[in-house]
């Protein structure tokens, strides 16, 4: 490196401002002697200049002092096993530095998570039965596809309800012409002691209307596959005997068929029953039935289909207005 | 006076192959610990610096790139917050006598680029040569930074008064 020798004939004396600026290089020793000299001078004479300068050397042995700073070798064994993306965000999340709990805490949220994910999206169901070969899904009801192809003209094809409507026993016709539609609209809807024997009066009016229309009886008839159980006992002290047949229905399986209870006071001295029960124990019940009442249930076909070994009753047990005893 | 051209340093002109690059992890970490006054987010951004060395073809200036590198992710790093080292001596092994308070006191008056200028030459002890390359700057401005950054160090020093 050259140095630019200063003017030796009217030499002039550096400012504070160059030797403020200066001062490293002196500290440094990498000056010319010229201008070292005159360092030294202004340093002399100019206490602002020796502070800096104590300053500046007060840094530079602060420095001396942080460069003797040692990395551990632990620390250099771990930024090297560190340099994995996946412990890198992990140390910066300082996961390390989370009280224990807290871990313990997220992880078992984790778990929990994932098993939640898997449960609802593995067909559990169908991996365990994989092996039977067999739905595990009960079958209620099995509709033949082909026999209700062929009723699908008839009135009652779209009527898919489950429920059972409650329904009047079959009556001699006479007595039923006595109850004809105008009945049913004269009295109100909500009227509290025959609600569903009315919707039942507008309803078989209606359908039986819709049937004239659209189709002859004979033809709907044809297309009915299911059988429903009818019958009307008539009974000494009504009162009485209606809750045991009725207790007898529950013992033997029977459940409610339509939207009143099994043995509804429909009107005074008349009681309701519409329920199913097991075919198997019909028997059991008509042996009750006659120890009461000389009436028989008879069957007929009904355009719903039960299930299979269930069947559907209907009748009613009334006052016998003759008693045995009577002449 | 303090002579500073005697002082031996370790040799970091290597090649980026991944025995070389253990020996960057000395100044990287030092570098980080004493900008960023906070040891876990150094040891992170040494393992990040040392990352993007590892990605460079051979034969590169790793010196020249480990100083660049490392100065752009601490010029980009906002967070100025200082934080108080409990467990330096895990990692750090400081000097017995020496306290980070006036570093500290330090951090809070000083610019990032004199910083960056002290820490590389000064502690670290790199080449001047090698820090102008790196840093893209001329030599009067590195020593400017320099002196400056000593003067305002000093004056929270009290060793010579």
């Amino acid at each position: 490196m050259e140095f630019i020798k200063l003017k030796k004939h009217k030499s002039r004396e550096i400012s504070d401002f160059v030797a403020s600026h200066l001062l490293f290089e002196y500290a440094r020793n990498t000056l010319d002697p010229e201008r070292k000299k005159a360092v030294e001078k202004v340093l002399e004479t100019t206490p602002e200049i020796q502070n800096e300068f104590i300053r500046l050397i007060n840094g530079m042995q602060y420095c001396e002092k942080l460069s003797e700073t040692l990395v551990n070798d632990m620390a250099i064994k771990q930024i090297e096993l560190q340099s994995s993306q996946v412990n890198f965000i992990v140390n910066r999340l300082r996961w390390h530095q989370w009280p224990l709990g807290f871990k313990w805490l997220i992880e078992a949220g984790i778990v929990t998570l994932m098993l939640v994910l898997v449960l609802n999206v593995l067909p559990l169901n169908r991996i365990i039965h994989l092996g039977d070969g067999v739905d595990s899904q009960n079958i209620i009801a099995e509709v033949d596809r082909k026999k209700r192809d062929l009723g699908a003209d008839g009135p009652m094809a779209n009527e898919e309800k489950p429920d059972f409507a409650d329904e009047e026993p079959r009556k001699p016709e006479t007595t039923v012409a006595t109850h004809s539609a105008p009945v049913a609209e004269t009295k109100p809807k909500d009227e509290p002691k025959k609600p569903m024997a009315s919707q039942v009066k507008t309803a078989a009016t209606s359908t039986s209307a819709a049937s004239s229309a659209v189709l002859p009886e004979k033809s709907a008839q044809a297309k009915t596959t299911g059988q429903i159980f009818r019958g009307q006992f008539l009974v000494t002290n009504a009162e009485m005997v209606s809750p045991k047949i009725k207790d007898k229905i529950k013992e033997l399986g029977g459940q409610k068929a339509g939207g009143v209870e099994i043995g509804w006071l429909k009107t005074p001295n008349v009681y309701y029953f519409h329920f199913t029960i097991p075919e198997a124990k019909l028997g059991e019940l008509e042996v009750l039935l006659k120890e009461y009442s000389a009436g028989r249930l008879l069957k007929e076909t009904h355009p719903r289909v039960m299930p299979d070994g269930i069947i559907r009753l209907l009748f009613t047990v009334e006052e016998n207005p003759e008693p045995k005893g009577s002449p | 006076m303090v002579d500073l051209s005697t002082r031996t340093r370790p040799d970091h002109n290597l090649k980026n192959d991944p025995v070389d690059i253990k020996s960057l992890v000395r100044p990287l970490s030092l570098f980080f610990f004493f900008s960023l006054m906070n040891e876990t987010k150094s040891i992170h951004f040494t393992i990040k610096t040392i990352e993007k060395l590892k990605k460079l073809k051979p034969g590169s200036d790793l010196n020249g790139m480990m100083i660049k590198f490392a100065t752009e992710l601490f010029l980009k790093n906002e967070n100025t917050e200082v934080y108080i080292t409990k467990n330096v001596g895990e990692f750090w092994v400081l000097p017995r006598d020496l306290e980070l308070g006036p570093w500290k006191e330090f951090h809070k008056k000083i610019s990032k680029k004199e910083l960056v200028s002290l820490l590389w030459g000064l502690v670290i002890k790199i080449p001047e040569t090698e820090i102008l390359k790196a840093l893209d700057v001329s030599q009067g401005t590195h020593r400017f930074r320099v002196a400056s950054a000593l003067k305002k160090l000093g004056s929270n020093t009290f060793l010579l008064k």
